[in-house]
């Protein structure tokens, strides 16, 4: 299936380069660095020049230099003001020569003469980085970004604006290519007209960011599935802090009084699901006393709030490692028809905002017996060979569904879908098992 | 004695107790209530009613030591437990043979430590075999639960073991007594709570059952037993260095019973085949070694078991021999063995073949030999000598009750009572000279006063329901067997004595024997609750509206340096925290808790009582990476570096006495002060410096001034300095635990015009200058004068 995928992309790559009656008559362009991701919102309008014959799609470019700094994509088709209809975008290369190609399907052919307006999404990590990388307690933390002034494309460009929206007013420095203004802490770039196509111009941004500047470094994921009516779920954690690294010492007396430490994370919040039950903070040796939690009432369906505070104050270059676990009713997750079972469950969750989860491991336990695992995962991942799961009083073992996805961000949050079939008969095999042990036992003895 | 020789030997083959004969009287209804037991009880329900009871002890020996678990988390507890854990999981996670051969090179930096051959390993096998088990029936657990869990599982089979011996010796109302008492006295409690994961939460139940099998081999002169004793002897070898205890008891009981003539063929045979059973099984452990022959401590059991063959060679002569030739062989083979067996050992001795006593024996005879002369065993508080408050403290009222459990036993003697007796007597002893073994009088006096209730109940219980149904209510453990024995045994035993108390008085007795009970079970419970069930690395404090908040620095810390710095980084601290840092920040660390090496220590302790720059210097030797102090200034703990730092000054004079002297930290008047009347060396020191840096700047509230010490309520005496050879890394929430880098010494600067200005940093090149040629040498002795000149 995949590989049928691969071959489609590719020809369709041809095709898109054959699309050159395209043109990008509009393009408003948002860049966000108020977090420690950049995200990019293009807001493009798009023209058929060609005499005749609708195409089908559209060819989004991503400069050479940030091709492997993708963490997400996505587009939408854009009616007015308004976000419509999801379009499908395919990766179809991704080379620092030639920069990435994404393949943006319309939702309908564009045909000739015709514009429409679409709007792609995307998420960069790792293109904000700490400048100067080491400072001490009481400095602030002043970061870069490096970017292009010009919408980078496969078509020519009409006319087109680019606001870079920044996470606080205070700039030591960035380029200007004239018209550049600039007002509290947003720079707008433009308008430019008539672009060629690729055409690049280096933007640059030199100012302060004390957002937190978390990654996770490795996140296991464990979905354990009884159905007996509980799914147990454990996330254990890896985080750095990758803002700038502290320099020097750590003085306590200067953190208690609030001087310095801005870009120091103090505490994160931590979304699950909303019947979210039991659930634990806590690490190698022993619970985290420092975390609140807050339930929401139960009928509306709004996430439980965790509020983690690490053990200690992460600065810029420390770590910490956890474990957040909890049990989630088996009813919402697992759907059935006779033996035919379906879990949709939510592949990786929400860890903190605006995360960068730099590699995941996600493994899912399925009851002991289950057979024709079937895997719908709602983007590309990589599948790793199932394993087998040994747990209370388990004979054949349980089959592990293990999935690997590497810089996974918020948009990833999305739900993985596998169907297996289950006998049920086999749920009371472990209790015969246990009266049967029992009862020879006992026999025997007597 | 002959005669009670020669009956012995034709009662052998039976098992019935040698001084039934010697006093018919007296103990045939003991021997009814036995064969009753067994004969008429077709039903079983006497069974089924004594294992509910042990189950129901169980039960509430386990759930009375799960305070800290429930209040707190759970976890492993203190700092020994620490280290057993952290071998537990070594062991876990690699195997077995990889667990002997294990060489930690994360303590005691840079000698490293050989951890399979000095520790004993019966507590990480008996986790280790129990989590190997669950793990091969696919129950997952982690092994810290197995180990936090340990001890109170423990407890209910000591509880089991106690109810078996005290039947042995008694009667099985006192063995259920006994169990009861054992499953709830805060003297063992204090060593086996949830959490404690310590030898002694399982060294107490192989202490007492191998004494359950050595009564009983004594009893029944069978090898069968005296093997048994002799593995259970094993498995607390490998469990504790208190089977030291064991191998001098047993030999004791048994040359008491040779003096007293209540030598008998069982007892040749019991202590012949323990003692080499048990003594090469012993050898196996490799902590242990060639100890048992070659130390003094097991050297009392080597004679009796000498002189054991001595004298039943000279039983079997004498049955050869004429009355006349045999004394004269007996005279002159005594004074030659005599003469031998001395020469020998003090031959032995001299040859450093058999080592001296070691110097925690000396301080078991004499109180004040650790005083002078090891101090660091005197520093454990845990070693001090017991005040009186905590025998009550921890025993209550059986502390009052068991001597007249020992009179009863002596009232009416046999084998075993003997045995019990001597046990009371040297645990008595030892108890009072060291906190910690109270621990091995606990069990004894919960036998004798379980014997003493018992044989009391039995008395006044007898035929007076009002008394029954009073203590029924008060310990429904124990009412099952009063209900079962007390109407069999009591017609026989003291029919005469019942008719001259009236049964108004025998129900008052009864009465406040209950009340005395019930404030026992409610004293274990309050102790505890308060005294025994903090796992002392996270605290609790309440604030004003009842509101409880955790204080988590120790673990704050330690997970700091856990994540945060190099793997190989080496931490410096006060042995106190040496196996936390291992166990928790997962560390090196120079000194811990297994204090072995002196020197070592010594060295540490000068290094934290020395000025900086002297300080620095051995560090660097050392090469320490962090350096960790307990600070409680701030928020008033009171377990803290400072409070202790006399130790480290007194330990560090030991081997110092040049450098370090004790009454340089003392004012003129004797004071140890921190404030500004202090002594000069002690504000200098490293020790203070790196607990007070920035403390003086801090104003915790209004009405004192900054700087004011909680701990110790002063304002401290030396505030605003700065550290040249160290930074600070982190500081927990609360101050608590401190840690600071030791910086590389720091480049030489070429230019002149600098040098000049960075004069007044004191001695930062000396070290490096002194080393170093060409120019520069000079500059440092003239900065190192000055630097002199600015301390004082």
């Amino acid at each position: 299936m995949r590989f049928l995928c691969l071959i489609f992309a590719i020809v369709s790559a041809i095709q898109a380069d054959s699309n050159a009656d395209l043109v990008n008559a509009k393009v408003e362009r948002t860049i966000d660095l108020t977090s420690h991701l950049v995200s990019i919102t293009n807001l493009i309008t798009v023209e058929n020049k060609a005499a005749t014959g609708s195409l089908k799609s559209y060819t989004y470019t991503i400069e050479p230099a940030h091709a492997k700094n993708v963490a997400f994509i996505g587009a939408h088709s854009v009616e007015g003001k308004k976000q419509k209809a999801k379009l499908n975008v395919v990766e179809v290369s991704k080379d620092s020569d030639k920069g990435g190609l994404y393949r943006v399907d319309f939702a309908e052919g564009l045909a000739a003469g015709q514009s429409t307006q679409i709007q792609v999404e995307v998420v960069l990590f790792s293109l904000v980085s700490p400048f100067p990388e080491e400072i001490s307690q009481n400095e602030k933390q002043l970061v870069v970004f490096k970017g292009n002034h010009y919408f980078y494309s496969l078509y020519p460009t009409k006319s087109q604006t680019t606001s870079v929206n920044l996470a606080s007013d205070l700039t030591e420095s960035y380029s200007q290519l004239k018209p550049t203004s600039k007002s509290d802490s947003t720079i707008t770039y433009g308008p430019y007209e008539n672009i060629k196509p690729f055409e690049q111009s280096e933007l640059s941004v030199h100012f302060e960011n004390n957002s937190p500047f978390l990654a996770v470094t490795n996140l296991h994921r464990t979905i354990e599935v009884s159905l007996w009516g509980n799914i147990a779920v454990e996330e254990t954690i890896d985080m750095s802090h990758t803002g700038a690294k502290l320099k020097g010492s750590f003085s306590r007396f200067d953190y208690m009084r609030r001087q310095g430490g801005q870009s120091s994370v103090k505490s994160f919040k931590t979304l699950l699901p909303s019947s979210a039950a039991d659930v634990y903070y806590r690490d190698e040796i022993g619970n985290i006393s420092t975390s609140n939690l807050r339930v929401p009432s139960k009928s509306k369906g709004e996430p439980v709030e965790l509020e983690l505070k690490p053990r200690f104050p992460l600065f810029g270059g420390w770590k910490t490692h956890y474990t957040v676990g909890y049990n989630l009713p088996v009813y919402q997750y697992i759907h059935n028809s006779g033996s035919n079972f379906a879990l949709r469950i939510k592949m990786l969750d929400h860890v903190y905002d605006d995360q960068l989860i730099e590699n995941a491991v996600i493994r899912i336990i399925l009851p002991e017996h289950a057979s024709n695992i079937e895997v719908v995962a709602p983007y590309k991942v990589d599948r790793k060979p199932d394993e087998k799961h040994f747990t209370y009083l388990d004979t054949v073992g349980r089959p592990v569904v293990v999935i690997n996805k590497k810089n996974a961000v918020e948009n990833h949050v999305q739900d993985i879908k596998i169907k297996f079939t289950y006998n049920k008969i086999m749920l009371i095999q472990k209790p015969v098992l246990v009266i049967v042990f029992f009862f020879s036992y006992f026999w025997l003895l007597f | 004695m002959s005669n009670v020789t020669r009956r012995n030997v034709s009662n052998a083959a039976k098992s019935s107790t040698s001084t039934a004969a010697q006093n018919p009287q007296k103990h045939e209804p003991e021997s009814i209530v036995h064969s009753k037991n067994d004969a008429h009880d077709p039903t079983g329900v006497k069974t089924i009613l004594i294992v509910a009871c042990l189950g129901c002890i169980w039960l509430t020996g386990f759930a009375s030591r799960l305070f800290s678990v429930i209040r707190y988390e759970s976890i492993i507890h203190e700092f020994d437990p620490w280290f057993n854990y952290r071998a537990t999981y070594h062991m876990v996670t690699t195997s077995f043979y990889e667990f002997l051969n294990w060489f930690d090179e994360r303590a005691w930096y840079p000698l490293g430590r050989i951890v399979g051959g000095t520790v004993y390993p019966g507590l990480m096998i008996t986790s280790g075999g129990i989590h190997w088990l669950l793990s091969n029936l696919n129950i997952t657990i982690h092994i810290r639960e197995i180990c936090v869990f340990l001890a109170p599982f423990f407890s209910g089979l000591t509880a089991v073991a106690t109810y078996l011996l005290t039947k042995e010796l008694w009667s099985q109302g006192a063995g259920l007594f006994a169990a009861a008492f054992i499953g709830i006295v805060p003297g063992y409690i204090s060593r086996s709570v949830a959490g404690s994961y310590d030898n002694e939460g399982i060294a107490i139940f192989a202490l007492m059952f191998t004494y359950y099998l050595w009564i009983k081999s004594v009893k029944t002169g069978r090898v069968f037993w005296a093997i048994l004793t002799a593995l259970s002897y094993f498995y607390m070898v490998s469990a504790w260095g208190g089977y030291v205890f064991i191998i001098n008891l047993i030999p004791l009981h048994v040359f008491v019973l040779m003096i007293i003539g209540r030598y008998s063929d069982r007892i040749y045979v019991a202590y012949s085949v323990f003692y080499i059973i048990g003594t090469i099984l012993s050898m196996q452990i490799p902590f242990v070694g060639f100890q048992p022959i070659r130390t003094s401590e097991h050297m009392a059991a080597a004679g009796t078991f000498a002189l054991i063959q001595a004298y039943a060679f000279l039983n079997y002569l004498k049955t050869k021999l004429s009355a006349k030739e045999f004394r004269t062989f007996f005279i002159f083979a005594v004074t030659i063995a005599a003469g031998v067996v001395f020469a020998g050992v003090v031959v032995l001795t001299y040859l450093g073949y058999i080592a001296p006593w070691s110097g925690r024996f000396y301080s078991l005879w004499d109180t004040g030999y650790a005083k002078i002369h090891i101090p660091i065993i005197t520093s454990v508080s845990e070693h001090q000598p017991t005040t009186w408050t905590s025998f009550f403290f921890d025993l209550h009222i059986l502390v009052c009750i068991f001597p007249a459990g020992v009179w009863f036993c002596i009232k009416e003697i046999n084998d075993e009572r003997v045995f019990i007796v001597l046990y009371a007597v040297f645990a008595s002893y030892f108890a009072g000279v060291m906190v910690r073994l109270i621990l091995t009088l606990t069990p004894v006096v919960c036998i004798l006063a379980a014997i003493a209730l018992s044989k009391t109940l039995e008395y006044y219980l007898f035929d007076d329901n009002v008394g029954q149904d009073k203590s029924e209510d008060k310990e429904p453990k124990d009412k099952s067997q009063y209900d079962e024995k007390v109407p069999r045994s009591f017609p026989h035993s003291k029919p005469q004595q019942d008719k001259n108390l009236s049964p108004n008085l025998k129900t008052l007795v009864v009465i406040a024997l209950a009340v005395l009970l019930v404030l026992f079970a409610v004293h274990c419970t309050w102790v505890t609750s308060n005294a025994y069930s903090s796992p002392s690395i996270v605290l609790a404090t309440y604030s004003e509206s009842g509101h409880r908040q955790i204080i988590d620095d120790f673990r704050e810390a330690y997970y700091w340096l856990r994540k945060n710095t190099r793997d190989d980084a080496r931490v410096m601290s006060w042995w106190d925290y040496g196996y936390q840092i291992a166990g928790m920040g997962n560390r090196t660390t120079l000194v811990d808790n297994n204090t072995w090496n002196n020197s070592h220590i010594a060295l540490v302790g000068k290094a934290m009582s020395s000025n900086e720059t002297e300080a620095y210097k051995i560090m660097r030797e050392l090469d320490v990476d962090y350096v960790l102090v307990i600070f409680g200034g701030l928020i008033g703990y009171s377990g803290d570096d400072i409070n202790k730092f006399l130790w480290m000054v007194r330990i560090a004079e030991g081997e110092h006495p040049k450098d370090i002297r004790e009454s340089d930290y003392f004012t003129e008047q004797g004071e140890f002060r921190v404030d500004s009347g202090g002594s000069q060396t002690l504000l200098n020191c490293l020790m203070y410096k790196l607990s007070y840096y920035r403390f003086g700047e801090i104003q915790v509230d209004y009405r004192t001034p900054p700087g004011f010490d909680r701990t110790r309520n002063v304002e401290i005496g030396n505030k605003n300095f700065r550290l040249e050879h160290l930074e600070e890394a982190f500081t927990s929430e609360h101050w608590i635990v401190r840690i600071f880098r030791v910086k590389e010494p720091s480049n030489r600067v070429a230019n002149k015009d600098l040098l000049r200005k960075i004069r007044r940093k004191k001695s930062v090149h000396s070290k490096k200058g002194k080393k170093r040629q060409g120019v520069i040498k000079n500059k440092p002795v003239v900065v190192k004068g000055k630097s002199a000149a600015i301390k004082k």
